[in-house]
């Protein structure tokens, strides 16, 4: 008897570990086969739930079927001020539709492994991701997203591309394949207070000390003259800031100050140079301006706080994402309204250069979403021109990327900064490591910078080993 | 009566069905899982036919990392210091409270509170607590006329802090044990030392804490393997940073496994954890005898 029951015992946990086996397992079928479907999804419009969403939106579907949720994972922010927008726009646009929306907001530092863990699941969590380019090539190799090129054939989003700058349609295009539709772009910028920069005590000071006029600088070492002039701490009053505990801003002020120095990120054969001699005189030159120029508790600030402490008037100048500009011209959030000036980033060195870092945000589908259809529909409607301009006047950090915003006459009374992006965006950007790794280089930055300012070791040491881990995550 | 004994047995089997169930599903057959990832090349944004048996290449490589082996000593001194120092105050506050005074069932529900709080929380609120710009500490020294350090952004001064915020939670819950022990001990020897003449101080140290040895292990066992998996304040805290000052072994699990998805890496390193607890867990229990009876 008791042999029996074992054997019945052994049994049903030999079942349960296989359903649960199959359970997990599903990860291994849908990843493989994620292209094809993807294609296949793509191309038909037989299936189930995402028939009835290509039916709704062609307003010949009955108020009787059933709603399909499209599940949209967005980063926190600004984009949670554009949800209602896009779904009263949805509606006015689709007044039949049955789609509805589901909104998850995750911070910059969990959006990108929600992502990657929803799509190694392969369970269908989310349709549509808001993905930064850093991103894509990875996502693109894992098979995370799927292609849009025949969507963008069969029901084009509209004015695709011309209306769109060149410069938003590079990074998510892989062997032809387009991924992702842009949705919001912003350079680094060189944000100063106009009312310092002009006051003429302040100029006659500098003229008198510095031997030149006090204008925005057009070079690192003009910035650090600058921000010592203005370090004040006695007034509450600092040159610059730089925030050291932000996955974004963290490792991208490094980035963008070794590129203005003409640094480089590969060798020709493809090794990482993250220690050459510019890198770490960019890492040196960052340590002094925080340690000289910026507040006490830079090193714990992340990118909100130190927009912040421009915001509330605290700094004379800083750079930052153009998305902040918006951020400082509100009235009822900002002390600079109309104070903010807007410069390209300073040159560093003879070989240096005034390029801005650039990377710019996507609205892509998964390649395991159940609603491909639906959800290509929803994206018409996010990048559509009114949206684009919604979101940018809308002043919580949106910056459009169409070319209709970046022109509109409303836009550039309110922002004048859109000029300045303009200059930027015509041929003085530059890009992100374009690898599979970017976003743990960017990790592994981020720790390097940490390590430097808490004193753990000298820029040379601390980037031989930041380097030598990059060149491990590439091989990997 | 065979019927019986077969029903009897089919009684059984069928409540611990479920049981059986659910521990293989989601204990058991992960753990095969991760053991078993944990000898190949198996990255999660990898298409999976490039996923491949590598033997012990990610033990090796795991133990060529300065960080995990920095990882690994940091948890282990954590640990240590953390069980150490709250079982010091958890003694002091549980005597203190043993005793009735006025207000003592409200100063005892008070200390439960951090108990109650989700870790989470616990971390971002002491992560705004240690702000430079806004937090309530610095404000606080800032008064009595002493700079506050940047707390999150020195290695020191983060370690600090997170031991802080660990004993503020965590001190508690040892004094609710030793003080329950503490008021299960007989109340006629405490009688007799005071007729003795003893002092308060003699009396706790020859009388409470050794016969609150075997509660004081339970606890120590407890909040020792609780602290060995620190993850949730700490990465709500600091991330692990400044660079990997307060990055334990679950916070570098974690990152390698879900930010640079090396998910044959992070099984490796899971394992060795597991290891380790469990050779500390056979231990502590052989020392307090914690299987047999008194």
């Amino acid at each position: 008897m008791k042999k029996i029951l074992l054997w019945l015992l052994v049994m049903l946990v030999g079942i349960s570990m296989l359903a649960t086996f199959s359970l997990v397992g599903c990860k291994t079928t849908t990843t493989t086969t994620a292209a094809a479907e993807t294609t296949a999804a793509a191309e038909t419009t037989s299936a189930t739930e995402t028939t009835k969403a290509v039916e709704t939106t062609a307003a010949t579907t009955t108020t009787e079927s059933k709603p399909v949720e499209v599940k949209l994972l967005f980063l926190a922010g600004g984009l949670n001020t554009l949800a209602p927008m896009i779904e009263k726009k949805f509606n006015e646009l689709n007044p039949n539709s049955n789609i509805k929306f589901v909104y998850e907001f995750a911070d910059y530092g969990t959006l990108h492994d929600k992502i990657a863990i929803a799509e190694a699941g392969g369970a269908g969590a989310y349709d549509i991701y808001w993905t930064i380019t850093d991103w894509m090539p990875e996502f693109i190799k894992a098979g995370f997203l799927m292609p849009l090129d025949s969507y963008l054939e069969k029901d084009p989003i509209d004015g695709w591309p011309n209306t769109y700058p060149q410069t938003v349609l590079n990074f998510q295009t892989v062997d032809g394949k387009l991924y992702g539709i842009p949705g919001h772009d912003g350079p680094y910028m060189l944000f100063y207070r106009t009312d310092l920069f002009n006051n003429e005590t302040e100029k006659n000071n500098f003229k008198e000390k510095y031997g030149y006029e006090l204008a925005p600088p057009e070079t690192w070492d003009q910035f650090k003259d600058i921000a010592n002039f203005f370090t004040r701490p006695d007034k509450n009053l600092y040159g610059t800031s730089f925030a050291g505990n932000d996955p974004q801003a963290t490792p991208y002020d490094l980035v963008q100050i070794a590129h203005n120095f003409g640094a480089k990120y590969w060798e020709d054969n493809g090794y990482p140079t993250f220690n050459s001699d510019k890198w770490i005189n960019a890492l040196e030159f960052l340590g002094k301006l925080y340690k000289e120029n910026s507040p006490k508790g830079a090193p714990q600030l992340d990118m909100m706080g130190r927009a912040d402490m421009f915001k509330e008037g605290k700094l004379a100048m800083y750079a930052d994402w153009t998305g902040f500009a918006g951020y400082f011209e509100l009235q009822e959030l900002s002390n600079v309204v109309g104070k903010v000036g807007y410069s390209l980033m300073p040159k560093g060195g003879n070989d240096g250069n005034r390029d801005s870092l650039d990377i710019y945000w996507c609205y892509a589908v998964s390649n395991s979403s159940k609603n491909k259809d639906a959800a290509w529909q929803v994206i018409k409607v996010l990048t559509n021109p009114e949206i684009d301009k919604l979101w940018t006047i809308g002043g919580m950090g949106g910056v459009g990327v169409r070319n209709s915003t970046l022109n509109d006459p409303e836009v550039l009374k309110q922002f004048p900064f859109y000029k300045t992006m303009a200059e930027i965006l015509n041929g003085n950007a530059f890009g992100s490591p374009y690898t599979p790794a970017a976003a743990q280089i960017y990790d592994i930055l981020k720790i390097a910078v940490q390590n430097y300012l808490a004193g753990s070791g000298t820029a040379k040491e601390i980037l031989d080993a930041a380097n030598a881990k990059i060149a491990g995550a590439l091989t990997k | 009566m065979r019927t019986n004994k077969i029903k009897n047995y089919l009684n059984r089997f069928v409540f611990v069905v479920p049981s059986i169930i659910l521990i293989s599903g989601f204990t058991l057959y992960p753990l095969i899982f991760a053991f078993v990832n944990s000898f190949k090349k198996y990255k999660l944004t990898e298409p999976n036919n490039n996923i491949k048996f590598i033997g012990f290449e990610n033990y090796i490589e795991i133990f060529k990392q300065k960080e995990f082996i920095e990882a690994l000593i940091r948890t282990i001194g954590l640990t240590i210091l953390l069980v150490i120092v709250e079982l010091l105050i958890g003694i002091i506050i549980a005597v203190i409270l043993s005793d009735s005074f006025k207000g003592h069932g409200i100063i005892r529900s008070v200390l439960l509170l951090p108990i109650a709080a989700t870790p989470v929380i616990v971390g971002l609120t002491w992560k705004l607590m240690y702000d430079p710009r806004v937090g309530v500490i610095n404000y606080l020294l800032n008064l009595i006329g002493i700079e506050g350090p940047v707390w999150l952004a020195n290695s020191r001064w983060a370690l600090l802090a997170v031991i802080i915020m660990d004993v503020w939670q965590w001190t508690p819950f040892m004094v609710i044990i030793l003080l329950a022990g503490i008021l299960g001990q007989p109340k006629d020897l405490y009688e007799a030392a005071l007729v003795d003449g003893a002092n308060r101080f003699r009396v706790v140290t020859k009388i409470t804490i050794p016969l609150l040895k075997r509660v004081m292990g339970v606890a120590i066992l407890i909040r020792a393997s609780d602290v060995f998996r620190l993850f949730d304040q700490i990465w709500m805290l600091t991330r692990g940073g400044p660079g990997t000052a307060t990055e334990t072994l679950t916070v570098r699990i974690y990152r390698t496994g879900f930010s640079y998805f090396e998910m044959g890496e992070a099984s490796a390193m899971s394992f060795i954890m597991l290891i380790i607890m469990m050779i500390f867990i056979i231990f502590a229990i052989k020392k307090i005898n914690l299987l047999e009876e008194t």
